[in-house]
């Protein structure tokens, strides 16, 4: 039973993009490779704020390091075309020293100070990127890197379209699949690292730091070590998010994103990993679907009474306010943190 | 055996302030092997601050511990820790939502290696030790009594059950010294009773213990020495008939005519 559950599962996974394309068409598709993109950003935020307790608010930066990453090295900015399977892990490390970096003038920090400083460091990323197409052009400024070599697995080239017989696998379809072989190996990861000895330590510093130390927890390593993690989350992901564009700006990495992917965590449930999946479906795709409304509203008022972008940010508002009050352990919380807020 | 056994810890000249205010004037301590030593003293006395020095929260003014003939490093209790020194608290400081169990897991940290990679590749060593530290920690539930509820909410816990696990989760980290900050604090005579037999247990083990108590009957009863500090100062040490007879602690902390 448990078995048949899980080919089901799977086989949904498997068809949803070929289906979706077949229905709805390459947009939607398009919006399923975002929310892939987006669960692998949320998760590995999760490691950083649902594990290990600390509040990160500037973490798109590691999104745009790894974008930025395989932009450099994958594009005619510096006529380098590095191959797919070094850059995407070589994003993720160096994401990660970033984390490192990050995490180590805050390890004193909580709370609101932390929020202020990550946010500060999100922002410093952003502007520097920005500012990098001069005097020596690394970054190309605010135009961006574009050209951008698309996304190749040795000699299949995801940016083609290929016909398999009955199926044709259109550009967005191929993404769709190695954004889902990323994102499953982020929630195995993520998995096996919260039932860990690494990962008992980090729920640990999260309950009582200082009982944790007493403990002989080193905190200061098991912090940096879960900035790193998530980080590298957010580096693949953002390698990936640079492939699939073929282009990157600095204006994808705004402090709104960092909110969004903290919103995706909280709202679906920090600490859990599938109440964090959740959230960032729920996040990424909602918005789009409330996209429709203004051409609905048209059809059977007559006029857009309200616009389609206000309305996003609105309900986007209630959910929030609702969520608060009703349930702020997320839609699917993790044990602990349920038992945080509500007592036993 | 000869008498002059080099001694578990010696404490030297400990300070330490807070802004104006003296917690620790110059405390001396030395605890012998496998004995358990009272640490005794009216509120304020400075008991609590000395057992944060010597565990590494605080980093003292002046002076320093030795421990098994090393220095103990100080204001790192992780470092302390992995020497073999272990604590419980005064006002418990459990992981209150972590599982009972995995209370004691965590206590495991500091003996145990699996890193990362071994973690997400599962190796057959990381599984291995996860084992062990699962099979050590439901010992120690075993041995303070409390495995029956290993997989409650640490929280949900009655108060003495919280202060055992305390102790087990202390224990998990092998130390060869035992600090307990006030565990009787709260508990009724035959609970204390029974947490008196756990610590003789814990010494025949052959760890030796700190205790922080207020009972001062219970204490004399249980202990090998006793310490007593007051005003941030030892003004008193020795076996319990000699401490209890020195004229300065019963002025000090027992009240004239109490002993
Ligand atoms: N973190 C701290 N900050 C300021 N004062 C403190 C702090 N910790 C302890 N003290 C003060 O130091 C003195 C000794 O406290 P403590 O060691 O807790 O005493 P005891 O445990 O013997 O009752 C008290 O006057 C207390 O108020
Ligand atoms: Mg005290």
């Amino acid at each position: 039973m448990k078995r048949l559950l899980w080919a089901a599962a799977a086989l949904t996974l498997l068809a949803l993009p070929l289906f979706t394309d077949a229905t709805l068409g390459h947009g939607w598709v398009r919006i399923l490779d975002f929310a892939l993109l987006y669960v692998l950003l949320a998760l590995g935020l999760n490691i950083v704020v649902g594990y290990a307790g600390l509040l990160d608010l500037g973490y798109v930066a590691f999104f745009a390091v790894g974008a930025y990453c395989y932009a450099l090295l994958s594009s005619p900015q510096f006529n380098l075309h590095w191959p797919l399977w070094v850059l995407l892990p070589l994003g993720a490390m160096v994401a990660a020293c970033f984390g490192v970096l990050l995490g180590t003038p805050t390890l004193r920090l909580r709370g609101d100070y932390l929020a202020i400083v990550t946010l500060g460091f999100g922002e410093i990323i952003r502007i520097f990127l920005n500012n990098l197409g001069a005097p020596v052009n690394i970054t190309n400024g605010p135009q961006g890197v574009s050209g951008i070599d698309s996304l190749s697995v040795g000699s299949y080239n995801l940016g083609q379209t290929h016909g398999w017989g009955f199926f044709e696998f259109v550009p967005v379809v191929n993404a769709y699949y190695l954004f889902l072989i990323g994102v499953l190996l982020a929630i195995v990861f993520s998995h096996r690292l919260e039932r860990s000895r690494i990962g008992r330590a980090w729920a640990a510093i999260r309950e009582d730091e200082i009982a944790a130390a007493s403990m002989g927890i080193n905190t200061r390593n098991l912090k940096l070590l879960a900035f790193a993690m998530g980080a590298s989350m957010g580096g693949l992901s953002g390698g990936l998010f640079a492939g699939f564009q073929g282009f990157v700006s600095p204006e994808s990495f705004t402090l709104m994103e960092s909110v969004m992917i903290l919103c995706m965590v909280v709202l679906g449930g920090m600490g859990n990993i599938a109440g964090v999946v959740l959230g960032a479906v729920l996040l990424s795709v909602l918005p789009e679907a409330l996209r429709a409304a203004g051409p609905l509203q048209q059809e059977w008022l007559g006029r857009v009474v309200l616009d389609p972008s206000n309305l996003r940010l609105l309900m986007f508002g209630c959910a929030l306010v609702l969520m608060m009050l009703l349930r702020p352990e997320g839609l699917l919380p993790a044990r602990a943190r349920q038992r945080e807020l509500h007592g036993e | 055996m000869s008498s002059v056994v080099k001694p578990l810890l010696q404490a030297f000249d400990i300070h330490k302030s807070f802004g104006g205010l003296k917690a620790l004037g110059g405390v001396s301590l030395s605890l012998e092997q496998a004995s358990i030593t009272g640490l005794i003293g009216p509120n304020g006395a400075g008991k609590t601050t000395f057992f944060n020095v010597l565990t590494g929260i605080y980093k003292p003014d002046a002076g320093h511990t030795e421990f098994r003939g090393q220095t103990l490093p100080a204001g790192l209790p992780h470092l302390v820790a992995a020497r073999g020194i272990a604590r419980t608290f005064q006002n418990i400081r459990l992981f209150a939502n972590m599982t009972v169990l995995e209370n004691v897991m965590v206590g495991r940290h500091v003996r145990t290696s699996a890193g990362v990679l071994g973690a997400i590749f599962k190796t057959a060593a990381t599984r291995r030790e996860e084992m062990a530290i699962r099979a050590r920690a439901h010992e120690l539930l075993k041995y303070v009594g409390i495995d029956a509820r290993s997989h409650h909410v640490a929280g949900t816990l009655s108060y003495g059950d919280q202060r055992r696990l305390e102790i087990a989760r202390a224990l998990a980290t092998d130390p060869f010294l035992l600090a307990l900050d006030e565990p009787a604090a709260g508990m009724n005579a035959s609970e204390r009773a029974q947490l008196g037999e756990l610590i003789l247990r814990i010494r025949e083990d052959g760890r030796a213990i700190l205790l922080i108590e207020h009972d001062v009957k219970w204490i004399m009863r249980l202990c090998d020495f006793v310490t007593v500090l007051d005003y941030g100062l030892c003004i008193a040490e020795g076996s319990p008939l000699e401490v209890q007879n020195d004229p300065r602690v019963i002025e000090a902390y027992l009240g004239v005519g109490a002993a």
